[in-house]
């Protein structure tokens, strides 16, 4: 049976703010993708993340969706994003569109 | 061969070209023992300081030249400076009995960036220190925006520069205006381009075309390398070009220097409005950026819509909103 996995991302990175690009790209090849190969569900919790760079959400979810796109919205879902994090998340979504 | 550099009184951050060309007397050929003379010093724009601290670790660590200060720490100016720890991190012990840090002012001392900098971390300390006489959304809006320039200029410094980098930033009651300076001892941007085997660097290309390079959305030095993670991960490129419209948006300067070739833009407000790069007429070996905004202009617009019209005129976004995924939020 297939699980989901919830992922804080203030605990995680141990910060509100999340900025580190190279922390971002580590975690989405050691973390996320096994989690998607083994047929398994991500949920990206932000709660008490109130701020990102550009750098990080490129990082960790633009190449994401350009590798994943069609599980966007069942298979991966962001959970408790503030306005500002979701503009983040749609950003990298719309860099991904632009890649592809 | 010994040199004598005499500094001026004031350096602003729009004059940093000016200080780098200075500065580069040291660096002539034959040069091995430098006396920097910083006595006349009255006021230096968090950039210059940066940029100075950042010269003198690569004269004395990278190329073992022997540097002597020649300073004053009982003037305004020298007092200033060692509030700043400019002196420590020159390597200067200055004996006072002054306080040295006013919980009231809205700065932090310089500090220095390494390849173990947490940006996250700093970044929110700096900008809780600059925004903290302020309340309600627009201190928010504004730690927002400041985070935001300070984690990509400082992951610049870090992914790129394989150097030290040195940063101060500090809000200016008199003039209303934030103001950051980062400044590395590192490769430059040119070699930056050429040292991670970019495809947009061109051997023999002028450091101002490669800076134009730098500052041109979805063109990192780093954005082809599309596999690889941990110290050198790729980016998208979006960093520098976001800064410089973001300062822009709030009615501030971006300047940025490296090798022989700069942009400083203030957009117009003083006839010095540079979209495309210039020389500098000297060689500043790593990367210097300033920042400047006026805290007027953030808050009346918040943080998030200045993202939004940013991108939009930048071409990272099509529509305000960006695209809609059903399902993909709860």
């Amino acid at each position: 049976m297939n699980q989901t996995s919830v992922i804080l991302m203030k605990e995680k990175f141990a910060s509100p703010f999340l900025a580190d690009g190279d922390r971002a790209m580590l975690f989405r090849k050691s973390e996320v993708e096994p989690i998607i190969k083994s047929g398994d569900s991500v949920v990206f919790d932000f709660t008490g993340v109130d701020n990102m760079t550009d750098s990080f959400s490129n990082a960790c979810f633009a190449e994401l969706f350009s590798a994943h796109k069609a599980l966007v919205g069942n298979r991966i879902v962001f959970k408790s994003c503030s306005p500002l994090v979701k503009h983040f998340v749609l950003s990298a979504m719309a860099m991904a569109d632009r890649k592809n | 061969m010994s040199v004598t550099i005499e500094l001026n009184a004031k350096y602003e951050a729009k004059k940093a070209g000016a200080l780098i060309r200075k500065l580069a007397e040291g660096d002539a050929k034959g040069v091995s023992e430098i006396i920097l003379d910083i006595r006349k010093m009255t006021f230096y724009e968090p950039l210059a300081l940066c940029i100075i601290l950042a010269t003198v670790h690569r004269w004395r660590e990278k190329e073992g030249k022997k540097v002597e200060i020649k300073y004053y720490s009982n003037t305004n100016g020298g007092s200033y400076a060692e509030r700043m720890d400019f002196f420590k991190h020159l390597g200067i012990e200055v004996k006072t009995e002054r306080q040295r840090h006013d919980s009231n002012d809205n700065f932090i001392t310089i500090r220095q960036i390494t390849r173990n900098t947490d940006e996250a971390l700093l970044g929110r300390e700096i900008s809780s220190c600059l925004v903290k006489d302020m309340s309600g959304q627009q201190a928010t809006d504004t730690m927002h925006l400041m985070e935001y320039l300070l984690g990509e200029i400082i992951k610049n410094c870090m992914q790129h520069s394989r150097g030290i980098g040195f940063l101060h930033a500090q809000y200016f009651r008199s003039d209303g205006m934030f103001l950051m300076g980062i400044a590395d001892d590192g490769i430059g941007v040119s070699g930056s381009y050429r040292l991670n085997d970019s495809p947009r660097y061109k051997v023999g290309a002028s450091d101002v075309y490669m800076l134009g390079e730098a500052l041109t959305v979805e063109s990192s030095s780093t954005t082809h390398r599309r596999e690889m993670f941990g110290l050198s991960s790729p980016n998208y490129g979006v960093g520098l070009p976001m800064c410089r419209a973001l300062t822009e948006d709030s009615m501030g300067h971006f300047g940025i220097y490296s090798g022989d070739a700069y942009v400083f833009d203030d957009f117009g407000k003083t006839g010095t409005s540079a979209m495309a790069p210039k020389k500098l007429g000297a060689n500043f070996r790593g990367v210097a950026v300033g920042i400047g905004f006026t805290r007027s202009a953030v808050g009346q617009v918040s943080f998030l819509e200045i993202l939004k019209d940013v991108k939009i005129r930048l071409g990272l976004q099509n529509a305000k909103n960006g695209p809609s995924i059903p399902g993909a939020f709860q």
